[in-house]
């Protein structure tokens, strides 16, 4: 602790100038009677501040364990604007990572590069490979929809979704319809201040 | 003497600025441990990780009946609704009775995730979702036919009662119709 030696340090030094300049008979009454009780001012505030740093750790170290351990440690719903953040952000990379033109496979590719990351990129990049090479011809559209997504984990640059997804798809000329429902578990992880899809499970 | 004095100013400031600056930083973190311990972020939890618990009993409890036993399975759903949910069960019951005495449905639960979407833990609401999978199976000359599982999407309106967390409302939430 610095501070604290610091001060011990003040306190000394000033004791050895006092030592050194005891001054000739007369006036070391009055004087020595004010300089112990400078000293002793100067020791009580020294005291007074290790205990008070001393308590500062404990009361610091207490509060650590409380929000990394606790309940707290989990901040969905307790920090709105976070829970809110990875919402809109995972639900909008949900939308691009599952959509798709057959005249804008690129775009779509490149948009979705943008909002994944870790293991889910080897994942994307296996599902879309089929889809650049069959889209063309089948003139598929696939749009998604997420009607509703839930938070389950908010903790640092780590969260947890359950999403619900609906897709729908058209083919060809005719725009033959499909759909589809899903239920999802989205593991969410920060990257430079953006949510992006770490990994999808399918329930 | 001049000189003394300096130093005794400096080694005053010095320590009452150090006695202080430690005052303030042991309040500030006690306080941060108070609010993570006992303040609103501390009920917010409280209301969210109940609000989670209770939500995969009461779905599970909703989505069960034993068509041999309509009476105790209406009973139970009654037993986790609260509002306007309680009212509808309260007024539909003869219906809902004299449909599984036409079409006896059994059905069993098993609740795979939730999440919940809103929380207002002052107001006791929460809004919760629900991925399960139901198995039912129809009572054929009271037996029960080979089973089939359906994959719901549950949407729950709850409210803090109480005898804890009841379903307020309840829906499926359907496919979307359009896609955007």
């Amino acid at each position: 602790m610095p501070p604290a030696d610091q001060t011990d340090t003040t306190v000394d030094s000033d004791h050895d100038q006092l030592d050194a300049g005891t001054p000739p008979d007369g006036e070391t009454g009055q004087r020595g009677g004010g300089a112990r009780r400078r000293v002793r001012l100067l020791a009580t505030l020294g005291v007074a501040s290790v205990v008070l740093v001393a308590a500062a750790v404990v009361l610091a170290v207490g509060n650590h364990a409380a929000r990394a351990n606790g309940a707290l440690a989990n901040q969905a719903f307790v920090d709105p604007a976070a829970t809110a953040d990875v919402v809109g952000q995972i639900s909008t990379a949900i939308k691009t990572v599952y959509s798709y033109d057959y005249r804008a496979l690129a775009a779509n590719e490149a948009a979705a590069k943008a909002v994944i990351t870790g293991k889910f990129v080897d994942e994307f990049a296996q599902t879309f490979e089929p889809v650049k090479q069959l889209a063309p011809a089948q003139q598929a559209v696939l749009t998604t929809a997420v009607p509703a997504v839930g938070v389950a984990l908010l903790r640092g640059d780590r969260a947890r979704l359950l999403m619900m997804v609906d897709q729908r798809g058209t083919r060809g000329q005719s725009q033959q319809l499909a759909g589809a429902t899903a239920r999802l578990v989205v593991d969410a992880q920060r990257v430079d201040g953006r949510w992006k899809i770490a990994e999808v499970t399918p329930e | 003497m001049n000189r003394m004095s300096t130093l005794w100013k400096v080694a005053l400031v010095l320590s009452t600025v150090l006695a202080l600056g430690s005052i303030s930083t042991a309040s500030w973190f006690g306080y941060l441990w108070y609010n993570a311990a006992q303040g609103g972020s501390a009920s917010v939890v409280d209301a969210r990780d109940g609000a989670i618990e209770a939500t995969r009993k009461l779905a599970a409890t909703l989505q069960t009946l034993d068509a041999t036993r309509p009476e105790e399975g209406l009973d139970n759903w009654a037993a986790v609704a609260t509002g306007a949910l309680s009212d509808q069960l309260r007024q539909d019951r003869a219906k809902y009775l004299d449909h599984l005495k036409k079409s006896p449905i059994s059905s069993s639960a098993t609740v795979l995730d939730v999440a919940l979407t809103e929380l207002d833990a002052p107001a006791g609401t929460a809004t919760a979702i629900v991925a399960m999978d139901v198995t039912q199976s129809v009572l054929v000359h009271n037996r029960p036919s080979l089973p089939v599982v359906r994959q719901l999407r549950v949407k729950l309106n709850l409210s803090e009662t109480g005898e804890g967390w009841k379903v307020a409302g309840t829906s499926l939430i359907p496919a979307d119709s359009g896609a955007s």
